[in-house]
């Protein structure tokens, strides 16, 4: 597997050159209210663009950026056209002819993870803690393991998932390389990924990359460690009983999904009980978490592979923070206005995020960890 | 043309109305406002053509800053086109004269459920599924569920005087709708009157019902909302013919047995999409798929009588699943690859007329269009799904699956085909259009379906928008003055 051209999608945007039936979905068109950044009008640009009817102008490559991968998109299409794919392709096109904005390039401009010398049987990869350079995010998930006899080893760096997003494939491949390096001259048997965007790079943009992890070594998710962990023990916490949660999967979690099995009966204002949109450990693992602390969640129509961007995907909170700022505004309007008391996260990325945007808000916002923690 | 000194003068009038970020003038942003879901400026872009684009795109927050951008639009005599959700499938929004298009999106917001009253105010430019999934959310449903749900607004259903598949029992929008605020061509806000059903002379609310932003530009509305119903069924029927289906239909609607749905497919669409989209294999006769909502007794009641309607004239029933496949999949039929979409040329020519005509209406279409362009290998299929207590509408499209190369030359054929279409649903009782609209696509032909009466709307357009600034070029109206 390798990243594949634009061109190689040509079918693809012919079908969304025209199509507006994804709109609900389009999260920066409807934060913005702008048409142009609908995934018809970036389809309609990008088929203009393969067959040669318009240039990449600085506003086009500029709508290229301002956007999360829009997995939503393709979870919420009834075919799943892959929409993060091409729009991974056409970042990558922008950013082999040189053409990629100023804010894309600042955030490359961060050194890479230095080789280190680390010997664990479990080590727990933290590149979303990295991203918000803050090792002390990782505290309560390191100390809940612990207590539960999974002594970790964390290691800090990049996963290459944010070069990934932003099309700077050759980077993304370096950081992803001395990922698999790190993890192999370690020893380890099991890596926990900090977050699904971890995972995610782990697990879905390695192979795409063709970046291998050592042969046998499990890889999951500190949701599902933990989760996995407290099924044999007692989790119930003080003070959560009750509570009003949303829980929030991030958008990296789409694309692990084992099935996005987008419900053909998809309902305006549904309200539960949550039906399959999207399956797997990836989603199942944080609720059970939650529910076993008694926790009560709210459902949306905007859940599992449908679950709206907070902002912090796809480095658009890095490069772009001012549309990623109205993401995360969305998402905690539209907690309260469903009666919720929390949001909750996987993703210390989002958790982080949303707690920072959250100022004036009532909503409380936990990493998935601290509830235990 | 204007010079781009004072394209840029004109800009800075409206940044200083609707603030930065939303006046957009590249043409990577412009481009997109220049294409709805009409053929023909998808056969632009489709071609490696640019069709018409506005010279600015702006985005007003209220309906204050609307009617300052269309005084600004007045002074310098720039037409100004209203933008929904750009689901259209007439071309209501190409702006052909350039000019100002007016994305209402940003005027989204839900202004007051009213339980007491079941009545909702909101403003023209929320999204149709937010708009249900709020009023879903509280139990309740505006009951008018288009295919473009997903893409249009509360503008746009009324600007079209669109209609939902629950129509058969709820109404088009024309009947859901009770008051609109209306900015009008020259910038002053009004309100229609808080009711429809009154005897205070003309009902006004019905000007801006349909007209597609060339009376004013819609900004918020109150309309009826409808409970969720206790109750929802669906069932499939396959009759040996379309004929026997007709009778079937037209038997409910005059016993006023009051469905929700009947959906009633001609032997060809049964054929080619029902089976290919839902999988249900039948490969000959019509399909029908008969709904019920409301509460539960009445139901019970409504839907043995028609259904023994359905068995007592030759109806096979086929099972509930096939029927509920249609509901959960209806919106598939829109997606790519299902959807309609190039290399072919195709319209969707609906139309209506009263029971008695309906049947000659559609084998005279049907057999005009095949016969005249045979050379063409034209298809028409057609279902009937809207259905009214004196008659039904005819949803009928044709495919030219290998259309002439040339722009030009596609378009023409694309036109006549349209010009016959709609001459032939007027000569034998019907009507131009039933819940598509107007647009671009049909205006040359309201004179026609008009008579002497398009007089009416030439005097109404002359005298609230003397400049003819909104939307010129549609309706069947010239350019801007």
């Amino acid at each position: 597997m390798a990243v594949k051209q634009l061109k190689d999608f040509e079918e693809v945007l012919y079908g969304c050159r025209f199509c507006p039936m994804c709109k609900p979905a389009a999260e920066v068109a409807n934060v913005t209210h702008i048409e142009s950044y609908s995934t018809r009008a970036r389809g309609m640009l990008l088929w203009r663009y393969i067959h040669g009817m318009t240039d990449l102008s600085l506003r086009a490559v500029e709508l290229l950026y301002q956007s999360t991968l829009d997995s939503i998109s393709e979870a919420w299409c009834v075919n799943h056209y892959p929409v993060s794919s091409y729009i991974v392709s056409a970042r990558a096109e922008v950013f082999a002819k040189g053409l990629a904005p100023k804010t894309v390039l600042s955030v490359l401009e961060r050194p890479l993870p230095k080789p280190g010398d680390i010997k664990a049987e479990t080590l727990l990869l933290a590149s979303e803690a990295a991203e918000l350079g803050d090792p002390s995010l990782l505290k309560p998930a390191v100390s809940v393991l612990e207590k539960h006899g999974c002594r970790t080893e964390v290691v800090m760096m990049g996963s290459g998932a944010v070069e990934y997003c932003l099309g700077a494939i050759e980077r993304a491949e370096e950081l992803a390389r001395r990922v698999c390096e790190r993890i192999s001259l370690s020893g380890a048997g099991r890596v926990i990924a900090d977050g699904p965007q971890t995972l995610w790079a782990l697990k879905y943009v390695y192979p795409i990359l063709e970046k291998r992890l050592p042969e046998g070594i499990v890889v999951t998710s500190i949701s599902e460690e933990i989760t996995r962990r407290l099924d044999k023990h007692d989790g119930r916490q003080k003070g959560l009983k009750g509570k009003k949660v949303i829980y929030h999967d991030s958008r990296s979690a789409c694309l692990l999904a084992d099935d996005m099995a987008r419900d053909p009966a998809i309902q305006p204002g549904f309200r539960g009980p949550e039906t399959t949109m999207g399956t797997g450990e990836v989603y199942e693992a944080p609720r059970r978490l939650i529910d076993r602390l008694g926790m009560e969640r709210i459902f949306s129509v905007w859940t599992r592979s449908l679950s709206k961007s907070c902002g912090a995907d796809d480095a658009l909170w890095l490069t772009y923070p001012h549309l990623a700022e109205k993401l995360a505004r969305k998402r905690l309007s539209e907690a309260r206005e469903q009666g919720a008391e929390m949001i909750a996260a996987d993703s210390l990325l989002c958790a982080s995020f949303l707690s920072k945007i959250r100022t004036d808000s009532d909503v409380e916002v936990r990493w998935f960890a601290e509830l235990i923690g | 043309m204007l010079h781009p000194l004072q394209q840029k003068m004109i800009e800075t009038e409206m940044v200083d109305t609707v603030g930065p970020g939303y006046v957009l003038t590249d043409e990577a942003d412009r481009i997109i406002y220049g294409v709805d879901y009409m053929w023909v400026p998808r056969l632009w872009i489709d071609r490696g053509l640019v069709p018409p684009m506005p010279d600015f795109v702006v985005l007003p927050g209220t309906p204050e800053e609307v009617s300052r951008v269309v005084k600004i639009a007045n002074v310098y005599r720039i037409p100004l086109i209203p933008w929904g959700g750009g689901s259209g499938s007439q071309g209501g929004i190409m702006p052909v004269y350039g000019g100002i298009t007016l994305d209402m999106k940003r005027m989204d917001h839900i202004l007051e459920i009213n339980e007491q009253s079941q009545t909702i105010t909101a403003q023209a430019g929320i999204n149709g599924y937010e708009l249900e999934s709020a009023l879903n959310s509280r139990g309740y449903t505006l009951a008018h569920i288009p295919a473009s749900l997903h893409s249009a607004t509360l503008g746009g259903y009324i600007a079209c005087r669109g209609s939902g598949v629950l129509s058969t029992k709820y109404g088009k929008i024309e009947d859901i709708v009770l008051s609109c605020e209306v900015v009008l061509p020259e910038g002053k806000i009004i309100r229609t009157l808080p009711l429809p059903n009154h005897a205070a002379g003309p009902g006004i609310l019905q000007i801006f019902v349909g007209a597609e932003g060339s009376y004013g530009i819609i900004t918020e509305a109150t309309l009826r909302i409808e409970k969720l119903p206790e109750e929802r069924r669906f069932k499939a029927f396959l009759f040996d013919t379309l004929s026997k289906g007709l009778e079937v239909g037209k038997r409910i609607m005059l016993d006023r047995l009051q469905p929700s749905l009947i959906r009633l497919y001609d032997e060809g669409e049964t054929i080619k999409r029902i089976k290919k989209i839902l999988g249900i294999s039948i490969d000959k006769g019509s399909y029908m798929v008969l709904g019920y909502d409301g509460k539960k007794e009445v139901v019970d009641v409504q839907e043995r009588l028609a259904v023994d309607i359905c068995k007592e004239l030759g109806g096979h029933v086929l099972s509930d699943q096939s029927a509920w496949e249609w509901w959960k999949h209806r919106y598939n039929f829109y997606f790519p690859p299902y959807a309609l979409d190039f290399p072919w040329m195709f319209g969707t020519m609906d139309t209506l007329c009263t029971f008695d005509k309906m049947e000659n209406l559609y084998w005279t279409k049907k057999r005009t269009l095949e016969e005249r362009y045979a050379e063409w290998n034209l298809e028409y299929f057609a279902h009937m799904s809207h259905w009214y207590p004196w008659g039904v509408m005819l949803y009928d499209r044709f495919i030219v699956q290998n259309p002439p190369e040339g722009a030009n030359e596609a378009l023409a054929l694309h036109n006549e085909i349209w010009n016959v279409a709609v001459r032939t649903s007027i000569a034998c009782g019907g009507v131009l259009n039933e819940h598509h609209g107007v647009g671009l696509k049909l205006a040359r032909l309201m004179r026609e379906q008009y008579g002497p009466a398009f007089k009416v709307l030439e005097e109404l357009k002359a005298s609230l928008d003397p400049r003819n600034i909104l939307n010129p070029g549609k309706m069947g109206f010239g350019p801007p003055n």
